[in-house]
């Protein structure tokens, strides 16, 4: 009786137990499993620079060495775009802080974006939406849309899936970061995933200068120019010079902020006139009308042309077009005004704004090209 | 195979069970502002008379509030949560502050402090999780060592004649501009449901008292040090111009 037990029993134990496993699916049994694959997934963390916040990582996207790992090829792949011509990487280079150094991005076709593209400079500290208008919540929901804009990547995601699926590699880089167990399983949202773990890696290294000379004992001090700059930004001097007004829209540590700004550049007659409505189109307030997020300032140097449309092409326009206090509107920030800074005062600002530059960011071979 | 089968089974409802949604004896309170301009209801960038003849329109309007207290006969609650109310957001969820899984009971009314309360002003955005509003870096001046407690910014039409060509900001800060909040209100927060506490805040007594207005015109930016005598007044009016709504 109890060897019967052992015969007929225990083998119906497991088969229940599979189905009640989530995991089982029977298709795995077939050609395109991937079950024979070790799934061992390597949890990282990103170092926290001491003037950091905690990055705010979603719990069903925890960081991987092998999430990262696929996540940095798909990123650097053009497989992701119809004629397998573009990557992500294409509108967001390592060596320009994964900016492309265009007014606004030209797509697979040719024809030109809407936007800028935006630096992925700790990208992964973002809140309140990603974007120049803030339209989607994170990283994840951010990285499908590039893949089926026409004026991007041009493709569609049942297409790229297929693609992945049919790939050498692929799946075997899908079944180390996320355990799936067969092909069919490959979903956009996993790929989704993967990019946006290697984007959360992409971190100020904490070198720049600035980061330096504001760290007691590093050794590194800002110049005269650099430290009136520092002054003038933060209005630190305490009225010794004018305050430039900077830091409210670009604060440390991450030299920018949540919200969104009509900062002057466009001349309208109306808050409905806005070429470009930015966070208008989101919300549909007339009070968002025309605001754009304040990206980041690290890395300034290093990615021109400047503000959402590419407009000005230098560092010195740009200051100009601040002190200048730029065009009247109801929603313009009332911090961006006429400044009456001297010409001194401006090299100053613009010899700060250098000191943002982390060029260990930029060199870091993590964040380079895989291929 | 009965044993077996026996202890699937249990496993399979142990599973099942569903999480409680709430402990038993909480509730959610829900405070909701109501941001009005004398009688007119506040919009953002809608016009106001300021004055004889200028008019205003906000662009920016929000506040923190911390050091919530429930006040209640049998000792008053604490809550631990912070609030960043943006009244001119188009998003109507930050015109509310839901305090959830708080006792349930009776209370009769509520305290906080307008502003980020001294212990958590010493720190820093980077010292708390992007759910907290408190790490906000838009809402802390390094320079100041403090947060940003309330943001007022706009537009004046210093003419009267359509043209708002003036832009203003009035930031508070510091802990010199913190204000306490009581509003007296006989509620009870109902087990596993909530209760909503209707506030409302009027502009106008922030930005005038007694006829007066604030000269925006001759002092269009307030928001360092130098003008804490400002801040310190709109601090003060701001908190009273807050009251449970009619």
């Amino acid at each position: 009786m109890n060897l019967r037990i052992l015969r007929s029993g225990w083998p119906l134990t497991f088969y229940l137990l599979s189905i009640l496993s989530c995991d089982y699916d029977p298709s795995d049994e077939g050609l395109d499993s991937l079950i024979h694959i070790p799934y061992t997934p390597e949890a990282i963390t990103i170092p926290r620079l001491s003037t950091y916040p905690e990055m705010d990582i979603p719990i069903d996207n925890p960081l991987t060495k092998e999430g990262v790992h696929l996540g940095r090829r798909l990123f650097f792949d053009p497989i992701l775009s119809r004629d397998s011509s573009q990557s992500c990487a294409s509108c967001h280079q390592p060596d320009k802080s994964f900016t492309d150094g265009l007014q606004v991005s030209i797509g697979i076709d040719g024809a030109p974006g809407r936007r800028s593209a935006m630096s992925l400079l700790d990208a992964g500290f973002q809140q309140r939406g990603l974007f120049w208008d803030g339209r989607v919540n994170n990283l994840e929901e951010q990285a499908l849309i590039p893949v089926e804009d026409p004026l991007e990547m041009h493709h569609t995601w049942p297409e790229v899936i297929l693609g992945l699926k049919r790939h050498p590699t692929y799946p075997i880089g899908f079944r180390k970061a996320f355990g799936i167990t067969h092909i069919d399983s490959l979903t956009k949202f996993l790929v989704v995933k993967a990019i946006a773990q290697f984007e959360r890696t992409l971190v100020s290294s904490g070198q720049s200068k600035y980061d330096l000379a504001i760290t007691p004992g590093s050794g590194v001090f800002f110049t005269e120019s650099e430290l009136r700059g520092f002054d003038m930004y933060f209005d630190r001097s305490g009225g010794r010079l004018p305050d430039a007004e900077c830091f409210h829209c670009h604060n440390a540590p991450l030299m920018a902020s949540v919200d969104f700004f009509n900062n002057g550049i466009q001349k309208v007659n109306s808050l409905l006139d806005f070429p470009d409505k930015g966070r208008g189109v989101v919300t549909g307030a007339l009070v968002d009308q025309g605001r754009f997020r304040a990206p980041t300032l690290r890395n300034i140097a290093l990615t021109a042309p400047y503000m959402h449309d590419g407009r000005f092409t230098t560092l010195e326009q740009v200051i100009e077009h601040y002190d200048s206090g730029g065009f009247p509107a109801e929603n313009k920030n009332p911090f961006i005004r006429n400044l009456k800074l001297t010409p001194g005062q401006k090299s100053d600002l613009l010899a700060f704004l250098h000191t943002l530059t982390d060029s260990s960011f930029i060199q870091d071979k993590a964040f380079k090209s895989p291929f | 195979m009965r044993w077996i089968l026996a202890v699937l089974t249990i496993i399979s409802l142990w599973h099942c069970k569903p999480e409680k949604p709430f402990d038993e004896d909480t509730g959610t309170l829900s405070i909701q502002f109501f941001p009005k301009y004398g009688n007119l209801t506040f919009q953002p960038l809608q016009s106001y008379t300021y004055g004889n003849k200028q008019s205003i329109k906000w662009s920016a309007l929000d506040f923190y509030i911390t050091g919530i207290q429930l006040l209640s006969s049998g000792g008053n609650v604490a809550i631990d949560q912070v609030g960043l109310v943006d009244l001119a957001s188009s998003d109507v969820s930050t015109k509310r502050l839901d305090l959830i899984n708080v006792k349930a009971g009776n209370y009769s009314g509520i305290r906080f402090q307008l502003g980020v309360k001294s212990d958590l002003n010493k720190k820093l955005p980077k010292d708390f999780k992007s759910t907290n509003p408190l790490s906000s870096t838009g809402h802390h001046w390094d320079a100041w060592d403090s947060y940003i407690f309330a943001r007022m910014e706009g537009v004046l039409d210093t003419a009267g004649k359509g043209v708002f060509e003036l832009p203003f900001a009035i930031h508070t800060g510091t802990d010199a501009c913190i204000q306490t909040v009581e509003i007296q209100k006989i509620f009870d927060i109902p087990v596993t449901s909530e209760y909503i506490l209707p506030v409302e805040i009027d502009l106008q007594n922030v930005y005038s008292q007694s006829g007066v207005y604030f000269d925006i015109a001759n002092s269009p930016l307030n928001h360092n040090p130098s003008n804490i005598e400002v801040l310190k007044l709109f601090s003060s009016r701001l908190a009273q111009a807050i009251q449970l709504k009619k």
